[in-house]
């Protein structure tokens, strides 16, 4: 009993100067290549304005001219956010053009979910930076406990969205998300020929002694297909042809791989309770990413870069010696 | 590197409202009642699974797939997304299934889709010279219907072509 009591009890969390500056500076490079829409082409009319494009007028801010110039004083803004001088101003340039320019993007007529997660850790920390430069009414120092609280802010907004998605699967299925997880395997087949159709490379042979007609239980995959595996079925080949067979023909061990994903969703916040769950869990989380690019072609390179920085790093930091000096029983494994 | 004016401070986990796994909680309900506005997102993606789903493709007069995105800017996903967006918005009853609205809203979004499309490649010279060089007359928007049956049986031919445009990429030789 005391073991699961310890298990579940949430800790205080803190990280040392070292891993804030080394995640605000992962974090700013995550956010100016990966979260960000530097690409998007001049439009004339939003075709369904979502968030914030829905207040605020933000059209200009496509015009090629307007894009490179918020595009280099991002980039300036985030060098000044690295160093720690003034968060509370120097994000706000980054969170109005790359929430602006994500808003834009998403009011084209199709919503992508690339960016979202990065841009609302990026709000997320610049209230935390706000709030503590209008309380404290200093603009220009930054005590280290408010880069603390901006990085516990940022894994709040990490394990937030995780369990909102949990609840979304949840709600929008009534419960029975699990129970039709078999019907993932259609999906997984739209993964790959969307893949195809989008540039017409890599189009995947089929195997010819395992058309989609044929049945894989595990019995059939142990014997024919694993020993083929790497050899004359290719891994893309084994995703295309034979994986939605197997999730069809096996549905109750399909349900225990996506249904621990679901699970781990639900349980996303168990990545506030302290360093080392959020390490460990956050591992898991990235497992669960892998798992499904391999499987569907669905790549989360957003997620798992924001849970890498966050929830990872400060436990391999810990590891080599640069977590925190103070509390050490609240640190990630190996401290 | 560091410009503080302290040394870190433990945060002690607060109670009740301020407690992080409530505050947590408090922000994904937030989220998922929001909904998807950027920023803001409770990333809803395969939320609702259902034993049929559609793919998007093109193809020239000869029913010979063209890419997407190398001409038009957009991937088959994407472009399946503006499409049932197309429909939702021209169909009565508001579905953005193609297969439950009317033909005539499916060839009205169809229509606008392919404009959309080709406004997109027309933006772009290098486009409008690599679709040339596919010697393409016609493009088509085609939907794949893949279901899975109640035995556990695909059903992945059954095609639909939803709109239809001839095209001229005569373009100017180089001097």
């Amino acid at each position: 009993m005391s073991f699961l009591k310890s298990l579940f009890r949430t800790r205080p969390m803190q990280w040392s100067p070292l891993e804030t500056f080394l995640m605000r500076l992962l974090f700013a490079a995550a956010l100016f290549f990966f979260a960000s829409n530097w690409d998007l082409q001049q439009i004339t009319e939003l075709e369904k304005p979502n968030g914030i494009a829905r207040f605020l007028p933000l059209k200009w801010m496509t015009i090629p001219g307007v894009i490179i110039t918020l595009k280099w004083l991002t980039a300036a803004s985030l060098l000044v956010y690295v160093a720690g001088f003034f968060p509370a101003l120097s994000l706000t340039i980054p969170v109005l053009a790359i929430c602006g320019l994500g808003a834009v993007r998403n009011s084209m007529g199709d919503i992508t979910h690339v960016t979202q997660l990065g841009a609302m850790v990026l709000l997320g920390q610049w209230i935390v930076y706000l709030t503590a430069a209008i309380r404290a009414k200093d603009w220009k120092k930054v005590a280290a406990r408010v880069h603390s609280t901006a990085v516990f802010a940022s894994i709040l907004v990490i394990a937030a969205a995780y369990v909102a998605s949990g609840i979304v699967k949840l709600k929008e299925s009534k419960g029975a998300w699990i129970g039709r997880v078999p019907w993932l395997s259609i999906h997984v087949i739209k993964a790959n020929q969307n893949e195809y159709y989008s540039k017409l490379e890599h189009k995947i042979p089929a195997v010819p002694d395992f058309p989609l007609t044929r049945p894989v239980p595990m019995s059939v995959f142990w014997s024919d297909v694993k020993p083929r595996l790497g050899k004359d079925i290719t891994a893309d080949q084994f995703k295309a042809h034979i994986a939605p067979r197997m999730i069809v023909d096996n549905p109750n061990l399909a349900r225990l791989f996506f249904g621990t994903g679901l699970v781990l969703e639900v349980l996303g916040f168990i990545l506030v309770m302290g360093r080392r769950h959020a390490f460990w869990f956050a591992a898991a989380l990235i497992a669960m990413h892998v798992g499904i690019s391999l499987l569907m072609e669905i790549e989360f390179w957003n997620h798992m870069a924001l849970l890498g920085i966050f929830c990872v790093l400060p436990g391999v930091l810990a590891v080599v010696g640069f977590g925190p000096k103070a509390d050490a029983s609240h640190a990630a494994p190996g401290e | 590197m560091e410009n503080s004016t302290s040394e870190s401070a433990t945060p002690s986990p607060g109670r009740g409202l301020q407690h992080p796994v409530v505050l947590c909680l408090i922000v994904a309900v937030l989220l998922a009642v929001v909904g998807d506005q950027y920023p803001l997102s409770p990333f809803p993606m395969y939320s609702n699974i259902e034993n049929s789903t559609n793919v998007l493709f093109l193809t020239n007069e000869k029913d010979e797939p063209i890419a997407m995105s190398p001409y038009f800017d957009v991937g088959s996903a994407q472009g399946k997304k503006r499409f049932e967006d197309l429909v939702q918005r021209k169909s009565k009853s508001k579905t953005r299934n193609h297969l439950q609205a009317t033909e005539e809203e499916v060839a009205t979004a169809g229509k606008e889709f392919l404009e959309d499309l080709w406004k997109e490649c027309m933006k772009k010279k290098v486009r409008q010279e690599k679709l040339a060089k596919t010697g393409a007359k016609e493009i088509r928007v085609k939907m794949r219907n893949i279901r899975v049956n109640d035995d556990g049986s695909f059903d992945t031919e059954n095609v639909r072509e939803v709109a239809r445009m001839a095209v001229n990429l005569n373009l100017p030789a180089e001097p």
